[in-house]
């Protein structure tokens, strides 16, 4: 029974990397940039709330509401007058700027909120329902149906919505979007708010199952992204299999050849996918701009 | 197009080349230490500069490079009687073969998804470094004996700094060479745009690889000379954020432009000093991610776009300011 | 053609470097390459100049991991030393002088660190350093600390490098993680029965240490592991190591790992409803640790390299608590406790040095033999000893607190 343990242990963890993955995805596709400090809206949501919560005194669900939107609001102003100001002039110069967001929440997150890792609450992560024989952690199953409600939703939203098609018209071209009356800046603060949202979702379930503190969310951020190279930064659902899928390959690694294994595992898929996809698939698909 | 040799122009680099000469013979300790990183930073950072200013791939690969030639250096240290030549020589070729290793990739994936895995790819090395540590001395590193030629050795801080100088010195040559030399060209035309360079005939893949060679020989130098510099190797000092160092003092001091890395290396080793001398050396980490962000929207040129245009308002008009092709903003 | 002349340049410059490299080999100074086991035992030459010593002072310097993931156990430790040093200097100073103490942040960072014990040397040219908390970023400043041989002062970072003759300017009084995991297989052993055990011990030599440690006891008593787990630093998922664990099914299960891996892993058991008993390192009785992880790790035993400052009945210990107490309104915490033996030590070498020299210093270092300070074992240096603490005691957490299960016991042969 442990395979199926480990099979929804590791869809919990690939759902977390889904949720992060989707808010970077949203984010590059409307903004064109990488935001390589998104791991941390998910840091900001759930340490701030251990803060107000467990410091303040305020109640839990108090705190996290305003956790969220405290991440919301840095995602927003940061797009607004960081990020907006500095993509089109310099190749890399949006990378740097999301890195320079990753460097001050990092280190202001430190120096207020104190460098020492805090356990968080569990949120059913330590409740187990027995299910004839099968032992099923609750908060797998909750991170489970969140992560695939919310890419569902997503996916749907994307294609069947109007305001889907106005994403998607941002994302193709911002400039002929707007030419048909589409009001991008709001589309790109929306996208940031619910990028922010999703990775405070993340954020605070990682947090129930682990613990946190100012770097928790980094190694996660780095396997979105990974699944992100995988499936594509201009797709949606590929990518988001892709991070599930990352999750069990994880679990079944570790447990079959051990947690040593995993780096060099992860890399391998990597290069296999690389080295064996067409190439149609691996094109970003922007060229034609000589 | 020639350029006009002027007797001026000729003078050019002796200026700043007798500068390095004097230099330590009127710092102390500490501060020779400090200019001698200042150097090494500057190879590094060149290095970064050929395969990101100027090849315009986004690499973040530039620690591990350094790190294999720290670490060959230390084992060779250890290990056997050879002299630096032979050090540096060694270094530069494991990390130009690992550095083509890194940017093959770039035969299929380009733009941001090479980024990601050039991320993966220092992972990688850090994980290497940790788990093979009988022969890496694992998360305490290596200590390094000193290298040298004879009886000249880096034990002499005076060696390390020279030593420095010369790779800082030898990295700029080539870089300026570079930019007039059909494969610079070539590289400012991949920067451009793939499709354009293709049309014209210039090997996209050819031309990744040989920027991530060049980033890569120039990386393991500047290895060889930290690790005979600091004294020991460790893993904490090749890390993502080792490299992301590299490219903030890159961006910041403007690239594409030589005296762009001279001038990022110069922010990263003496900002935090100034910090340091302060009294709140802890402010760096936080300021500097908020500096960061200023600079790029109020400067996007870096430092060196600021002396560019000073500099520009004292040139005589008609000269033959050559706007080099990798300034145009490229979309 | 440029392209042509580009590449005789590049020959060109090959051709010399190889020219010069196949040249003489280097020939390496003995004294240079760190010190060696050739280092002299220190006599005392009361007229010797060493630098950070004048008419009215002694200027020592500090560096440590203020800020980082080791911020929260150097700064507690810095606060108690300079607690402790202003306690001197307001009675009078040692050796008829003030103590000036220098502090600066590495960030946990080795090229920081290095970059600190130069400014330290050249700069600021102290006499000594002390103290200090974090051992990724102290490594780096050692090449540095051998070259200038100036005396570092029990640096809490626990290596199996450091307390040895190769580093012989650095006087150890913190156990490593051999030791630690030694004192408790074989507490665990002798004292409980257990009989069978798995161990999660970190990727690299950290890890390294404590399974050779652990198995000088197990190896003597003939049992072998159930399973080794080495877990990774930047694990997402406990999930299948806690399946593997429950596998072996061991009746104890060590863990060397960072507090936070270890603590989410003992969870990760907990939720899969395997129970066994639980060691860890010492690290595991900070109390930050118990406050957080506390509920799951009821009964985790760990090597202790601190005195129960709750529980023990030693003069020495309870007059340190109320000293605190007094001065700052507050209990101290273990990392208060290691920067005010950190002080402690510097301060008695200094007393009973006959001179106000680095030679003299170190002497007076080194004729420690059981010095009692009542919160760590007695600690013994020597002329070729620099690993001035090899014992250590258990202690079990037990509610929000931990209680001794065993003093202080020496460790080894």
């Amino acid at each position: 029974m442990s395979e199926l343990s480990l099979l929804i242990g590791g869809a919990a963890t690939g759902g977390v990397y889904a949720l992060l993955l989707a808010g970077i995805l949203l984010i590059y596709q409307v903004s064109k940039a990488v935001n390589f400090g998104h791991g941390q809206f998910g840091m900001i949501a759930a340490f701030f709330s251990w803060y107000l919560y467990q410091q303040l005194g305020l109640h839990p669900v108090i705190a996290i509401l305003l956790a969220v939107l405290t991440a919301v609001v840095v995602a927003i102003l940061f797009d607004a007058f960081v990020l907006q100001r500095t993509s089109d002039r310099q190749v890399g110069s949006d990378l740097v700027a999301t890195l320079g967001l990753l460097l001050l929440a990092t280190a202001v997150a430190e120096n207020v909120l104190g460098g020492r890792t805090q356990s968080y609450l569990t949120l059913g992560s330590r409740t187990v329902l027995d299910l004839g024989g099968l032992a099923l952690n609750l908060s797998d199953l909750i991170t489970i149906l969140i992560a695939l409600a919310s890419v569902l939703v997503l996916s749907m939203v994307r294609r069947r919505t109007r305001v889907g098609a106005m994403l998607t018209a941002v994302a193709e071209n911002r400039n002929v979007a707007e030419s048909l009356g589409i009001p991008s800046a709001r589309v790109r603060v929306a996208t940031w708010a619910l990028a922010a949202i999703l990775a405070s979702v993340a954020g605070v379930l990682v947090a129930s199952r682990t613990s946190v503190d100012a770097y928790y969310m980094t190694p996660f951020a780095m396997k979105a992204f990974i699944a992100g190279i995988l499936g594509g930064l201009n797709r949606f659902g590929l990518p988001l299999a892709f991070a599930f899928g990352l999750g069990v390959y994880e679990s079944f690694v570790v447990y079959l050849l051990g947690a040593q294994a995993v780096t060099p595992a992860v890399f391998t898929l990597i290069i296999v996918v690389l080295a064996f996809a067409p190439r149609s698939y691996l094109s970003e698909g922007q060229e034609a701009r000589a | 197009m020639p350029e006009r040799r002027s007797l001026a122009h000729r003078l050019r680099p002796v200026l700043p080349l007798a500068l390095l000469v004097v230099l330590p013979l009127l710092l102390d300790s500490f501060s020779l230490y400090q200019a001698t990183m200042i150097l090494i930073y500057v190879t590094a950072i060149i290095g970064l500069d050929i395969v990101f200013g100027r090849a315009g791939v986004l690499s973040v690969a530039q620690a591990v490079f350094i790190g294999i030639g720290a670490y060959a250096a230390a084992w060779m240290s250890r290990t056997t009687a050879v002299s630096i030549g032979v050090e540096l020589v060694v270094a530069a070729a494991i990390a130009g073969v690992a550095a083509i290793v890194v940017g093959l990739p770039a035969l299929r994936v380009s733009g941001l998804r090479l980024a990601i895995l050039t991320f993966a790819f220092v992972e990688l090395f850090q994980w290497v470094l940790t788990t093979f540590a009988s022969v890496t001395g694992g998360t305490q590193g290596l200590r390094v004996n000193p290298g040298g030629f004879g009886a000249i050795t880096t034990a002499d801080p005076m060696v390390g700094y020279w030593l420095a100088a010369a790779i800082a010195v030898l990295a700029t040559w080539l870089v300026i060479r570079l930019r007039r030399n059909p494969i610079g060209r070539a590289m400012a035309a991949v920067k451009s745009s793939n499709l354009l360079a293709e049309s014209v005939g210039v090997s996209t893949v050819r031309t990744k690889l040989t920027a991530f060679m060049l980033s890569g020989m120039l990386g393991g130098l500047a290895g060889v000379v930290l690790a005979h510099v600091a004294g020991s190797v460790t893993p904490a000092g090749f890390t993502v954020f080792s490299s992301l160092d590299l490219l903030v003092a890159l961006i910041l001091g403007g690239t594409g432009r030589v005296h762009g890395a001279w001038l990022g290396a110069a922010y990263v080793v003496l900002v935090p000093e100034v910090f340091a001398r302060l009294g709140i050396p802890n402010a760096y980490p936080v300021v500097s991610g908020a500096v960061l962000m200023l600079l790029l929207v109020a400067l996007p040129g870096g430092i060196a776009s600021v002396l560019d245009r000073v500099r520009d308002r004292f040139r005589p008009r008609g000269g033959h300011t050559l706007t080099p092709a990798t300034e145009r903003s490229s979309s | 053609m440029p392209r042509d002349r580009w590449l005789t340049g590049l020959v060109a410059t090959a051709a010399s470097l190889t020219l010069l490299a196949t040249g003489c080999g280097v020939q390496r100074d003995e004294a240079a390459s760190g010190g060696g086991a050739s280092a002299a035992p220190s006599t005392c030459d009361v007229n010797e100049k060493s630098p950070g010593v004048s008419d009215t002072e002694i200027h020592l310097g500090v560096t440590s991991g203020l800020s980082g993931p080791s911020a929260s156990a150097a700064k507690p430790a810095l606060d108690a030393q300079q607690w402790y040093f202003d306690k001197v200097n307001a009675e009078g100073g040692v050796q008829g002088r003030k103590i000036k103490l220098t502090v600066l942040d590495d960030q946990y960072q080795p090229d920081v660190a290095l970059q600190n014990v130069r400014r330290l040397v050249d700069q600021e040219q102290v006499f000594a350093i002390t103290g200090g908390v974090g051992t990724q970023n102290f490594v780096g400043g050692l090449p540095y600390i051998n070259q200038a041989k100036i005396p570092a002062i029990a640096p809490y970072a626990p290596s199996n490098q450091i307390g040895t003759m190769e580093n012989p300017y650095v006087y150890m009084l913190w156990t490593n993680f051999a030791d630690e995991f030694e004192a408790l297989t074989r507490f665990l052993v002798e004292k409980r029965n257990v009989k069978s055990f798995s161990i999660v011990a970190m990727t690299g030599d950290v890890g390294d240490d404590a399974l050779a440690g652990a198995k000088r006891v197990l190896d003597a008593a003939g049992i072998e592991f159930k399973t080794v787990v080495r877990s990774e630093p930047n694990t997402t998922d406990y999930r299948p190591i806690a399946e593997q664990l429950k596998q072996a099914n061991a009746d104890y299960v060590l863990f060397l790992a960072t507090p936070p891996d270890v603590g989410n892993a003992i969870t990760a058991m907990q939720k899969i409803g395997y129970k066994p008993g639980l060691g860890a390192q010492s690290d595991m009785l900070d109390a930050g640790w118990i406050e957080a992880f506390g509920p799951v790790a009821q009964g985790l035993v760990a090597p202790s390299k601190l005195a129960n400052l709750e529980t023990s009945d030693d003069a020495k210990v309870q007059q340190w608590v109320s000293d605190w107490k007094a001065a700052t309104g507050k209990a101290p915490t273990s990392w208060n406790t290691v920067g005010y033996v950190q002080a402690l030590v510097t301060v008695e070498a200094l007393k009973q040095a006959e001179a106000p020299t680095r030679s003299c210093f170190e002497a007076a270092l080194q004729k420690m033999n059981g010095l009692e300070t009542g919160v760590i074992p007695p600690i013994t240096f020597g002329p070729q000893e620099r690993q001035g603490v090899r014992a250590a005691g258990i202690e079990e957490i037990k509610g929000t607190g931990t209680v001794t299960e065993q003093p202080f016991t020496a460790i080894g042969n």
